[in-house]
């Protein structure tokens, strides 16, 4: 009896082994484009990293010590150096290296002026603390608390607003990426 | 008939299909992240700028504390039920006009939603601000609590922080 071994022939072999070239070549493909975008996200999430650290650090500082750094006679100021230096409190803002890539963290500080308005009570002979049937309110002003540095020590500016920005460069596409931002820092020592 | 013909290429195909299925799962997971990473830069934003609206309001407590409390001792009585029948009605209320309407500092709602000036250029679209007095150890302290709503286009969340306001007396001092 005459044994079959015709089952696997060359033209087989050859087109299976083109099919499993095909097959890594396209999973290999997708595998590589997957990788790309997991070190693009892990930039992102390096840079929100630095971002939270950065601007906790900024708003634990006291409202003194920030006002000082926006200098007399501006209100605006870009900041991408170490703050409080030689304080113990330092906040190195400037280039930054992380997983191989470069972020360049700035602060921006802003005196801004700020003012709230109320309904202010008036106190006159017939007025009871705990009658509230007794109490007299003004007309809304703003008046009496207003920040806006008009004067030294009353209207003085007791807001400051900052925002923390981190830029880097994504590789390949070359194209600058940043992201930012906003929260005040507030006087409430006086 | 061989049954051994075509076999090659059956497990090649099984083979690719597999590998096929692993590359395509393992995409998945990679623009899951993807799609994360902006809710949670939102979610930074939100926060750091909630915090700044809270001390805002603090400011504005501290600043004042005096008409804060009347206005809030007023809007406490005209709320209550029965209402006293002597008590003036005032529209809109004082602590309405402490909170500020619409476009003022603690309260931002602009139609349509845009990015508010204030916190550019983070892109908060709208913000509200509450206050409310609790007592605690049997009502010999005043509890002040901020709340502050933040919407960003994709995101919203309230933000709560409470402090002690108690008030206390100051006396001048006895002149001998």
């Amino acid at each position: 009896m005459r044994i079959d071994n015709k089952g696997v022939s060359l033209i087989e072999i050859m087109m299976a082994f083109c099919i499993l070239i095909v097959a890594i070549l396209s999973i290999s493909g997708l595998v590589s484009y997957g990788h790309r975008g997991t070190e693009k996200d892990f930039r992102s999430v390096q840079a929100m990293q630095i971002l939270e650290e950065k601007m906790n650090q900024l708003l634990a500082a006291s409202f003194s010590k920030v006002s000082d750094e926006v200098m007399a006679g501006t209100t605006k100021l870009s900041i991408s150096k170490v703050l409080f230096p030689g304080t113990g409190h330092e906040i190195a803002l400037g280039k930054t290296t992380a997983f191989k890539t470069e972020f360049n963290v700035t602060a921006e500080l802003e005196k801004i002026s700020v003012s709230f308005g109320i309904r202010p009570i008036e106190i006159d002979n017939n007025y009871e603390f705990a009658k509230v049937e007794t109490y007299k309110f003004g007309a809304l002003t703003s008046a009496l608390a207003k920040f806006d540095g008009s004067n030294n020590k009353k209207n003085r500016y007791r807001v400051i607003k900052a925002i923390m920005r981190v830029q880097w460069t994504e590789p390949i596409v070359n194209a600058d990426k940043q992201i930012e931002a906003v929260s005040f820092i507030v006087d409430l020592e006086g | 008939m061989n049954k051994r013909k075509g076999m090659a290429i059956i497990i090649v195909l099984s083979l690719s299909m597999f590998l096929l299925i692993l590359g395509l799962s393992y995409l998945k997971s990679v623009s899951h992240v993807s799609r994360t990473n902006p809710h949670r830069l939102s979610q930074i934003q939100s926060d750091f700028f909630a915090q700044g609206i809270q001390k805002l309001a603090i400011l504005k407590f501290k600043a004042v504390p005096a008409d804060f409390y009347h206005a809030y001792r007023y809007k406490v009585a005209d709320e209550k039920v029965p209402r006293s029948p002597t008590l003036p009605k005032l529209s809109p209320s004082p602590f309405a006009d402490f909170l500020g309407n619409n476009n003022t500092i603690l309260q931002n709602e602009p139609d349509p939603p845009e990015v508010i000036a204030l916190a550019a250029p983070a892109p908060v679209l709208s913000y509200t601000t509450e206050y409310l007095v609790t007592s605690s150890k049997k009502f010999d302290h005043d509890m002040l609590e901020v709340k502050v709503n933040v919407a960003l286009e994709d995101f919203s969340q309230s933000y709560t922080v409470t402090f002690d306001a108690s008030r206390s007396l100051i006396l001048p001092p006895v002149v001998p």
